[in-house]
């Protein structure tokens, strides 16, 4: 998401997001509300059209969507074999995580033709530029921030959806972090 | 070693220290434990030539997967210079493993077998016979410094020594309100260390796993997990199936 990784850099520390033909949300570990009403950054900066420019390539390439998209590629082509709910393991059954065969696919053989096809998909299904440059100049100047007290009805559907999508980044190296920081904590304390 | 930890900063990773039998022990967030004391590096559960294994049996995993482990491995001995470095079992993914080695991997393992001191092959329940020729010695299980390496844990380790082992990939579920992270990790305790799994495609097995029941007690249990340029000393009250006091 070009989003969470501009909120990366504004250190907002984002865990995730789900997007609909309707909506759109990010959670993450720093308080999103303040950033915005502090204007560090604000919405209009976030949703800036210069996002397209931003390294976008890069951006993909090491993107969750990219790999599940790759999960789906590698499914099809027969890298490896869905498992099933209570299906007898066939032995054949890979127990290797295709994240884990895409980054090692990606640094060893980046033009490998599974690799092709993700990419393909990926730009066709997940991505269409253009459309996305006319509805960044559509809103440019129209976005109305609003913290709200508590959870509004239209927002229902897409926060059951939480979790869909998790970003890998500061945000989960900060649960590390504090998690180790609570242990210092107890130390000091004379626990 | 000095110039180790000017090397790690180098390239902007930072270990862990910790104690380890009185030893000084780093671990590092590639998955290998550094003793510069007896200049030892330990890895375990290198799993070589684990995409060529799924290959033979009809799933053709992309083979580049012992190369990428093997980078990590040899810019771990350039960082520390170790005299000695121990791979903790199951080194290769099955016995055809080494022979299936391409040219290239074959001379680099070659060279750094050779470079090093000692190269020390644990066997391991994938890897049960040592590897015929690419140098080092192979044992079973073996005793330094009070430290006792092998590839499975045992369910009572003797006392006096501390147990180094691999084996289940042990894999940390941190949990902290509102988010949690999946990170490969050290689990120690007073008796006994087990290391992550070092290879590409080994993957990781969550502490809370049944096949860690009754391994680690509540005394002195320790959980190190890898971050993406950071080992992290983790609180065991926010992991996922830590041992916990009674």
């Amino acid at each position: 998401m070009l989003l969470t990784r501009r909120l990366e850099r504004a250190r907002a520390k984002p865990l995730g997001f789900v997007a609909s033909d309707y909506a759109l949300a990010v959670w993450g570990l720093g308080d999103l509300g303040a950033l915005f009403a502090a204007g560090t950054p604000t919405l209009d900066a976030l949703f800036d059209e210069d996002m397209l420019g931003d390294d976008l390539e890069a951006w993909l390439a090491e993107s969750h969507l990219l790999k599940r998209s790759f999960r789906a590629t590698a499914l099809i082509s027969g890298l490896v074999e869905k498992r099933h709910p209570g299906k007898e393991k066939t032995g054949r059954q890979v127990t290797v995580s295709t994240d884990l065969v895409y980054d090692v696919l990606r640094r060893h053989q980046p033009d490998h033709i599974l690799l092709k096809a993700t990419w393909q998909d990926a730009a066709r299904g997940l991505l269409d530029i253009a459309r996305l440059g006319d509805m960044l100049a559509r809103i440019k100047g129209r976005i109305r921030h609003q913290q709200l007290e508590r959870v509004s009805p239209l927002s229902v559907p897409i926060l059951l959806d939480i979790g869909k999508e998790p970003i890998h980044g500061e945000g989960r190296e900060s649960v590390l972090m504090d998690a180790e920081r609570l242990l210092e904590e107890a130390a000091g304390s004379g626990e | 070693m000095q110039q180790a930890e000017a090397k790690r900063q180098e390239e902007g990773t930072t270990a862990c220290a910790f104690q380890i039998g009185g030893l000084d022990a780093f671990a590092e967030p590639c998955g290998a434990l550094v003793l510069p004391k007896p200049g030892l590096l330990v890895v375990s559960d290198l799993h070589l030539e684990k995409g060529a294994a799924f290959a033979r049996r009809g799933q053709p995993l992309p083979p580049y997967d012992t190369a990428a482990t093997l980078d990590r491995l040899e810019a771990a001995a350039r960082r520390h210079q170790p005299k000695m470095i121990v791979a903790l079992g199951d080194s290769f993914h099955d016995l055809h493993g080494e022979s299936g080695l391409d040219t290239d991997d074959r001379e680099r393992l070659k060279r750094l077998v050779a470079a090093t001191g000692r190269f020390i092959w644990i066997s391991g329940n994938h890897d049960p016979e040592a590897p015929q020729d690419l140098g080092g010695e192979a044992h079973e299980t073996l005793e330094i410094d009070g430290l006792s390496f092998r590839h499975e844990p045992t369910h009572d380790p003797a006392p006096g020594s501390i147990e180094l082992c691999g084996h289940l990939h042990p894999a940390a579920v941190v949990r902290m309100p509102g988010a949690s992270a999946r990170r490969p990790c050290f689990a120690g305790d007073h008796r006994r260390l087990m290391l992550p799994a070092y290879g590409a495609y080994a993957g990781g097995l969550s502490l809370s796993h049944p096949a860690f029941d009754g391994l680690f007690s509540a005394r002195g249990f320790y959980c190190i997990a890898l971050g993406r340029s950071r080992a992290y000393r983790v609180d065991p009250r926010l992991v996922a199936g830590a041992p916990r006091r009674r």
